[in-house]
């Protein structure tokens, strides 16, 4: 475990770079209450301070005098938790529906793989919107949302692995053996395509997290809730003139997606096992 | 000109058990006016850390008209000389440094640019794998002419003559037709025809061959051999040629230069080389090769002599003890097999054709006894061996275990008598799971089958390291910390934890260095001796069938065409098929070199017939106790 860390981080400067930005939007996203003793939603300040002008609120103000560095702190427990648990619920999802599909084949293969056609050829940010929309804007749905849309593309790769691990000979040879199904699915094909379902979940969170903030933004989040996309929303009107207040928070979504993305990068590498031989 | 060796090439590595005395064995000197002269070739990879040297400062040259053979096992640096002499590596993770002269010319110190009209027009290359070689998307005609017009200014029309004369030139039949068609649409041997074509496309001084036969079945292999000595003939070009097999070494070159390690350790003419090799590493390489034949007056399986590791003085060709237990019922009966596949049909066109793969195959294996099917690709061998484990479910016949059929009756209840039967397959390096260590995929199906504890079943995979002769301590590694000749013997260790009776060996040991080939053999003699283990020998390699098989059954299109004890079939061939297949099998002895035939291109036949198709009721003709062969050879036999 410790090795492969090591490897991980010598795995070239990307994984480390993207691991530190992980590592401080998580450390914000704990340590919130004391990084930023503000709530995000009361006034503390004038509206309207630009950053740097006011060493209380170093981020600036928004237009109700609302301080934008303990948004930013606070919005990221709202973007980490809706990216890791959609990502993980969708690719847990995606992963035994494409195992399912790859291993049997035949008709299970054929229904499974319309099925995710269907949910393919909707817009998905549309199809997340009218779920989060009919059932309401908790965390829990609009987890539900980006799930819904997003296991077909998780599935298709892990059938696809699944496919070629199917009729490697190492499965031929168990199947030879008399191993029961469920044996060979669990104990032989799936550690096999683990390492892409990994490096799904980073992907999955990332634009989980976009998800998210284009819900927030089109006022469809919880309005209780800052996150880093209701604050690109309210800061859109004043777009113009007070650019700070939207930059701010996009430049936080962007970081955390290159962060998860590079991350992704890394683990690819470190998981694919022909990179370990040569390793 | 003569040889050139750098000092490094001269010292020995101490590693590789050079024999004392024998340093390097030049058994001639070169002809006095070279094409190509390699002098001091060190090519070297990015390697974490550092530079790893690959090719370690070899020097050669080829002459007119001259064939030179550089043979070597996996990693010896053979491919990468030659691709190091196209300036084919990437250049940001691999180096080159030395002298190589091209007529005179340093090809190392040239621009990409004039790199780029040397490729094809002085020198010119056939790839292992013809179909990857050609672009799917394009015709023969137009990559033929794709050559013709980027190095000779040529019209349209005489860019198509042209192409027209080449591939007459390596004699594919019906040129014309031939033109307009796409690689899938040939077979393995035409599409290798094709890229010599393209190759000859320029009269290039210098043609390497890298493996190019290796891909192909027997038969192909030889006619491609003649092709390329009658072409070079032709054309008066020199041939560098890059391969693993001895016999196919023998066959064709002039002189040859034996790698190992990046090293050259012997190099002369071939015929002097093969009768008198000076280094260890030769002989052993020569002990290792099977030479059909060299069990003529042995009855029974004989392993391959040993070779001292420091004089390199042969052992005794050492024959294993009879194990034979004929009985009745035989432990396997494979009675009136069928399997057919529909061809061609998708979802909305109907089926053209249906693939007869395995028709009418009957044969028995007794206790102790090793069958062996021989054939070329597409022959049915391996669905045969496939379906009796139960991989394949055959239209028709019966699998009988110990006289009980198998294949009918509920899987489960069946299921004791089917783990008398094992498999072990061609690549070692697909038939273990990457992620679970040795030792536990060895115990896996002593705990499912024989519901042992862990611990007991961990012993008993330690105890079958043992066996087969690996060290306890690497049951805990993973099948990516071995080599391709250890991870077969792990398959083996771990097809043997059911204590099975019967062993299939789908082409085995095909993929393995000949001298691991060797070995791997070796074990599986002594498995038998000391285990009575029958095998299911299923080859394309009728030299290794020879040494391993009590019989020998021949397939042809699905059926069995021929079949007896290996003597029998072997020494006194009935089929007309046996007879070809024996021809083309290339013998590592330059004295006993085929005359390079100018034959027609044989093409595959194809098992693909029409759906109302009806099998001809097949009769077999006793030549021999044992020994049957088909009454009546196929309507499409062979005129041979």
């Amino acid at each position: 475990m410790i090795r492969a860390a090591r490897r991980f981080l010598r795995s070239g400067p990307a994984a480390v770079v993207g691991s530190v930005i992980l590592l401080v939007v998580l450390g914000a996203a704990i340590g919130a209450p004391l990084l930023a003793p503000n709530d995000p939603l009361d006034i503390v300040s004038m509206p309207f301070v630009w950053p740097g002008d006011d060493a209380t609120v170093p981020l600036g103000t928004d237009m109700l005098g609302r301080d934008i560095y303990s948004g930013i702190v606070h919005g990221a427990r709202v973007s980490l938790e809706i990216g890791f648990l959609a990502g993980i619920v969708t690719t847990i999802v995606g992963l035994i529906i494409g195992a399912a599909a790859g291993y049997f084949g035949g008709w299970i293969d054929q229904t499974v793989m319309r099925i995710s056609e269907l949910f393919q050829i909707m817009p998905s940010l549309l199809l997340t919107i009218a779920i989060v929309a009919v059932m309401g804007s908790s965390i829990s749905n609009i987890v539900f949302g980006i799930a819904v849309t997003g296991w077909p593309q998780v599935a298709r790769l892990v059938r696809a692995e699944t496919f070629r691990i199917r009729s490697g000979d190492f499965v031929q040879a168990a199947r030879v053996m008399g191993f029961a199904h469920s044996r060979i699915l669990f104990r032989h094909v799936l550690p096999n395509v683990l390492a892409p379902a990994v490096v799904m979940v980073s992907i999955v969170a990332g634009s989980a997290i976009l998800t998210e903030s284009a819900l927030a933004f089109l006022g469809l989040g919880n309005p209780n809730l800052v996150t880093w996309g209701s604050m690109i929303g309210a800061g859109r009107e004043v777009l113009r003139s007070e650019w700070y207040m939207t930059a701010i928070p996009g430049a936080a979504i962007f970081i955390t997606v290159l962060g998860l993305s590079l991350v992704g990068n890394g683990l690819n590498g470190l998981l694919n096992p022909r990179r370990n031989v040569a390793a | 000109m003569t040889f050139s060796w750098n000092t490094a090439s001269l010292a020995v590595d101490a590693s590789t058990d050079a024999a004392p005395g024998i340093v390097h064995a030049a058994h001639e000197v070169a002809p006095s006016k070279s094409v190509l002269d390699v002098q001091g070739l060190t090519t070297a990879f990015r390697a974490a850390g550092g530079w790893r040297d690959v090719v370690k400062g070899i020097g050669f040259s080829v002459g007119e008209n001259e064939t030179v053979a550089i043979v070597g096992e996996s990693g010896s640096g053979k491919s990468v000389t030659a691709l190091s002499v196209m300036r084919l590596l990437d250049g940001s993770s691999s180096r080159s440094a030395g002298k190589i002269l091209l007529q005179g010319k340093d090809l190392l110190s040239l621009s990409e640019r004039r790199m780029q009209q040397i490729r094809g027009n002085d020198v010119a290359m056939i790839f292992q794998e013809p179909m990857s070689t050609l672009n799917p998307v394009l015709s023969i005609g137009a990559q033929i002419g794709e050559a013709l017009l980027l190095h000779r200014n040529l019209s349209r029309d005489a860019i198509k003559a042209e192409t027209l004369r080449l591939l007459d030139r390596v004699r594919i039949p019906s040129a014309r037709q031939r033109f307009d068609e796409y690689p899938h649409q040939l077979s393995g041997g035409m599409r290798q025809r094709v890229v010599i074509a393209m190759a000859l496309a320029c009269q290039p001084k210098l043609l390497i061959a890298d493996e190019p036969t290796t891909a192909l079945d027997v038969t192909i292999q030889a006619e491609i051999l003649d092709l390329v000595a009658e072409v070079q003939r032709d054309i008066r070009s020199s041939v560098l040629f890059i391969t693993h097999d001895m016999g196919v070494v023998a066959e064709i070159a002039d002189r040859t230069i034996v790698m190992l390690d990046g090293r050259i350790v012997e190099h002369g003419r071939t015929a002097e080389l093969f009768k008198a090799p000076q280094h260890v590493y030769t002989r052993r390489l020569l002990a290792a090769v099977p030479r059909l034949g060299s069990m003529e007056g042995l009855q029974r399986p004989a392993r391959f002599p040993t070779v001292d590791p420091i004089t390199g003085a042969l052992g005794p060709t050492a024959e294993v003890v009879d194990t034979v237990a004929a009985a009745h019922p035989p432990l396997l009966e494979v009675r009136n097999l069928v399997m057919r596949f529909r061809s061609a049909g998708g979802l909305l066109t109907k089926a053209q054709g249906r693939v007869h793969a395995v028709e009418n195959v009957s044969f028995i294996v007794n206790a102790g006894e090793t069958l062996a099917l021989v054939g070329e690709s597409g022959c049915g061998k391996s669905t045969t061996g496939r379906s009796i484990v139960g991989l394949a479910k055959p239209n028709a016949g019966q699998v009988l275990i110990e006289g009980t059929d198998v294949l009918a009756g509920p899987a489960a209840a069946t299921r004791p008598l089917r783990n008398q039967i094992q498999m072990i397959f061609q690549d070692p390096y697909g038939s273990l799971n990457p992620r679970m260590n040795v030792g536990d995929a060895i115990a896996e199906p002593i705990i499912v089958h024989r519901h042992a504890r862990k611990s007991e079943a961990r012993d008993e995979a330690v105890e079958l390291l043992r066996l087969v002769g690996l060290s306890p301590d690497m049951a805990a590694r993973y099948p990516h910390e071995f080599s391709g000749g250890q991870r077969q013997r792990v398959c083996i260790a771990r097809a043997l934890a059911l204590k099975p009776r019967l062993i299939i060996a789908d082409e085995a040991v095909s993929a393995l260095d000949v001298s691991i080939k060797a070995q791997v053999v070796n074990l599986l003699l002594d498995l038998q001796e000391s285990l009575k283990t029958a095998f299911l020998f299923i080859s394309h390699d009728i030299a290794v069938v020879e040494r391993v098989s009590h019989r020998i059954a021949v397939m042809y299109r699905g059926e069995i065409v021929e079949i007896g004890p290996r003597s029998a079939v072997l020494g006194n061939p009935q089929h007309p098929y046996t007879r070809q297949l024996l021809a083309a099998v290339p013998n590592p002895d330059p004295d006993l070199r085929r005359a390079h035939s100018l034959r027609a291109p044989s093409e595959p036949v194809s098992t693909v017939r029409p759906l109302d198709y009806v099998p001809p009721e097949r009769a077999y003709r006793q030549v021999a106790p044992d020994h049957f062969v088909h009454a009546e050879p196929d309507e499409t036999a062979l005129a041979a």
